[in-house]
């Protein structure tokens, strides 16, 4: 299944790269997997079709997560995934769009995605064009202004054609959102907001679709609850793991979980 | 120079329907005739330049030509970041507008005046940066940021001087105001019309600069005194620029003077006129720190 090939491809390019990230990658594998494969309209072959759903992966440090995906859904080559991370390459830690079919938007600093988004819902808004913007935040960047100021213009131009998700992993760079700037209450956040808010365990495929389903004429929020490194028993729901590389024992270890 | 660009974004507006012009909830009164009669071309984003800078992207993604409207440092230095990653990176069709250049808004206070804008946007990658002097240059410089693709920035005066040219000068050349002898005065932006005063005085050049980036260099004579002026800081701004580009074409000089904001704030407020004279910006300023560099 696609989280699955997603995950183990984060591994092997975090490890071949040597680079961090990799908690926050496993924990958003179900919501980019049915986003590509069951909810977006997109067409591989034709990266930049005008008819296509937009998608915005705010959290860029889960980069690796989302040019797996990409490859996986035949973007390009999954051959291309080793060369993330390396000298030379255009596969940075941190999204970007330059020369890699199906990125919309490089990002990498936080807080940037929901706005750019919602000038996209807007655009598609006025030229009445029946497609939707995704954009996937994660729940530390939630402490950026920049995304609540673009919350408020989201709703007052009640951009129905937004969704937000938040991959609601409960840890920040620096310790459990909870003890860093806490969040909670986070879901009456987005309702006081003006958006329609679900809630979902982030690792239910049909949780996921059942909320991406629903109709609403608000921007929607989808608030998915996520466990940090999900998939790899020594990784789960620990903040080590948002900057180690597996190697040896572990990448085996880790490899081994993943592959079940 | 604001109304001046207006009315000239107004007619661009009219010819083509991707230009949306998105102001940070400023401009009273100014919008007026463009929201009556392009009200779907016209977005107020509300007090958020963040988010302007970024939705302009968006939208722009989508082949939309947002033109982004505030004041001071609003929609500059409180977007810097946006400004570098989201529209310059992805090298967008966003147009940022600043009225209030230098000490436009002096009584305001240091929050409102715009005196490290040049040195912080003349670095970014693929941004044109306008900095005209006059009416005239305002709306030729409104017409070549329309007119080019990609990222600009444009830093205007809420007045500034009234410049009845006709001169067919094309995007990025600078333009000689005056011909005189030994001195040239190198300068940008409203403060234009104290150098030429200055000059008149002097008997000096001047060359206008309304884009700052790309910089083009006109010819100098080796043995004259170079002059720059600019109602900004002399740190990293238009006199640096000129500096640099000297260095990097090899073009040699005798004398140079820099005048400008010496990199601190005001620690008073004032109309325009008169901080340009406690900074030694106008034009008996100008003559005397010219006449004492001559000695």
């Amino acid at each position: 299944m696609l989280a699955k090939r997603v995950r183990i491809h984060a591994l092997n390019m975090t490890s071949n790269g040597g680079s961090a990230h990799l908690g926050s990658c496993l924990s958003c594998a179900e919501i980019l997997s049915v986003l590509y494969r069951d909810v977006m309209r997109i067409n591989p072959k034709d990266p930049t079709w005008k008819e296509r759903d937009l998608f915005v992966m705010s959290k860029g440090h889960a980069g690796a997560a989302l040019y797996a995906t990409l490859a996986e859904c035949g973007f390009f080559s999954v051959d291309e995934l080793q060369n993330h991370y390396q000298n030379g390459s255009i596969f940075s830690g941190h999204v970007s769009h330059k020369g890699i079919p199906g990125v919309e938007v490089s990002t990498g600093s936080l807080g940037h995605g929901l706005s750019i988004a919602t000038g996209m819902a807007l655009s598609i808004s006025k030229k009445n064009e029946n497609r939707k913007v995704y954009c996937l935040l994660s729940d530390g960047e939630c402490d950026e202004g920049m995304t609540w100021e673009a919350a408020l213009f989201a709703a007052h131009h009640k951009l129905s054609n937004l969704c937000a998700i938040i991959d609601y992993n409960k840890i920040q760079s620096l310790g459990d959102v909870k003890d860093v700037i806490n969040l909670e209450p986070f879901l009456d956040k987005w309702l006081a907001f003006g958006f329609d808010v679900l809630e979902v365990d982030g690792h239910s495929e049909s949780e996921l679709l059942d909320a991406f389903n629903k109709k609403s004429s608000k921007p929607k929020c989808i608030i998915a609850h996520t466990i940090k490194g999900k998939g790899v028993s020594f990784m789960e729901g620990k903040l080590l793991w948002h900057y180690r590389t597996a190697r040896g024992e572990e990448y085996e270890a880790a490899l081994k979980e993943l592959s079940k | 120079m604001r109304d001046a660009f207006i009315a000239q974004l107004l007619i661009e507006a009219k010819e083509d329907p991707s230009i949306i012009l998105i102001t940070g909830d400023l401009g009273f009164k100014v919008f007026d005739e463009f929201r009556e009669t392009l009200p779907n071309q016209f977005l107020n984003a509300g007090i958020a330049e963040q988010n302007m800078i970024g939705l302009a992207s968006g939208l722009a993604f989508e082949g939309w030509k947002p033109v982004v409207y505030s004041i001071a440092n609003f929609p500059s230095l409180r977007a810097l970041e946006q400004i570098r990653n989201d529209v310059c990176y992805h090298n967008l069709n966003v147009k940022i507008v600043s009225v209030g250049a230098g000490f436009s808004y002096g009584q305001l206070g240091a929050s409102h005046h715009a005196t490290e804008d040049i040195s912080a946007l003349r670095v970014m990658p693929n941004l044109n940066v306008f900095s005209p002097g006059s009416t005239f240059e305002s709306i030729k410089c409104t017409r070549f940021m329309i007119e080019q693709n990609g990222p600009a920035y444009l830093r205007i005066d809420r007045g500034g001087s009234k410049d009845d040219s006709n001169e067919d000068f094309k995007f990025g050349n600078s333009r000689t105001l005056r011909k005189g002898k030994e001195i040239t005065f190198f300068t940008t932006g409203g403060i234009v019309s104290e150098v030429l005063m200055a000059a008149s005085e002097l008997d000096a050049s001047v060359v206008s600069f309304p884009t700052i980036s790309p910089l083009a260099l006109p010819k100098i004579n080796e043995n004259e005194l170079i002059v720059t002026v600019e109602e900004h800081s002399i740190k990293g701004g238009f006199g640096s620029a000129i500096l640099e580009a000297f260095n990097d074409s090899g073009i040699r000089y005798k004398r140079f003077l820099r005048i400008g904001v010496p990199g601190v704030f005001s620690e008073v407020v004032g109309d325009q006129d008169y901080l340009r004279t406690l900074f030694k910006l106008d034009s008996n300023s100008i003559i005397e720190r010219v006449r004492e560099a001559l000695i």
